[in-house]
């Protein structure tokens, strides 16, 4: 992938997770003053078929972090530690390329893709992925 | 390489690559050397059609994006839930470009 269509997706992502976790903060204070009550599922997998998909929870674990909470983050859904990480190391480090007019995400990503890319990695990752939503399904997220 | 073979070739694979690319590819095989044909039989390319129907079922999984090759934004689609659900859709009309796309890199890496 080009480098700049990287860093326009990785923009837009976070974006994105930020907006949303704006608004599921400001919902949530809402629903403290009782003035909302209404809960949000932008879920596809879970709205078309009611089980939870491996990332269910992420939302919820990424707050709870931000709340300190590690322990409830960890047993809400452990995907939330990486999108925590990074969601807060991406800003940085695309405000760091852009301000000395390197690629150095770009290249890292190129990298970590090959070396994902092996068997002797992905197949273990895609187990915990796996195990990870078994689990969700089993804690009804 | 002689015509009939290029226009095979275009005749079976066709579907994998954008249109407006086939007279270029056309021209590229039309002028390659004899020696490639075996290389060029043995390629795989990913069905767009197919690639979809993934994209429907298992978009919000990322396993498109995996599948195509984009192993990034295949994680990136898993861990945000299809970019909650937004990014999943708009990939139901990007990923046949998408993979159309990834065909013509293999290609052309074959025929460099």
């Amino acid at each position: 992938m080009e480098a700049k269509k990287l860093y326009l997706v990785a923009g837009l992502l976070l974006v994105l997770g930020y907006g949303w976790l704006g608004f599921l903060t400001l919902r949530a204070s809402n629903h403290a003053h009782g003035t909302s009550s209404s809960t949000t599922n932008v879920c596809l997998i879970k709205q078309t078929t009611g089980f939870p998909c491996p990332s269910c929870g992420t939302s919820r674990s990424v707050l709870a972090l931000t709340d300190g909470n590690f322990q409830q983050a960890i047993m809400t859904n452990p995907f939330g530690l990486i999108v925590f990480t990074i969601m807060l190391i991406l800003p940085f480090w695309m405000l760091f390329d852009l301000a000395t007019k390197r690629t150095s995400m770009h290249t890292c990503y190129l990298k970590s893709e090959e070396v994902l890319r092996k068997k002797m990695i992905a197949i273990p990752l895609i187990c915990m992925v796996l195990i990870n939503w078994i689990w969700n399904i089993n804690k009804g997220l | 390489m002689e015509a009939q073979k290029v226009d095979m070739f275009i005749m079976t694979n066709g579907k994998s690559f954008e249109s407006h690319h086939l007279m270029q590819i056309r021209d590229r095989l039309v002028a390659l050397d004899d020696s490639k044909w075996s290389i060029l039989q043995i390629i795989q390319f990913k069905d767009p059609t197919v690639i979809l129907i993934v994209s429907i079922l298992a978009g919000s999984l990322g396993i498109d994006r995996f599948l195509i090759g984009d192993t990034g934004l295949g994680i990136g689609k898993l861990l945000t839930c299809g970019g909650l659900g937004i990014w999943a859709i708009i990939d139901w009309f990007l990923i046949m470009g998408a993979t159309r796309e990834k065909n013509l890199i293999k290609l052309q890496q074959v025929l460099m």
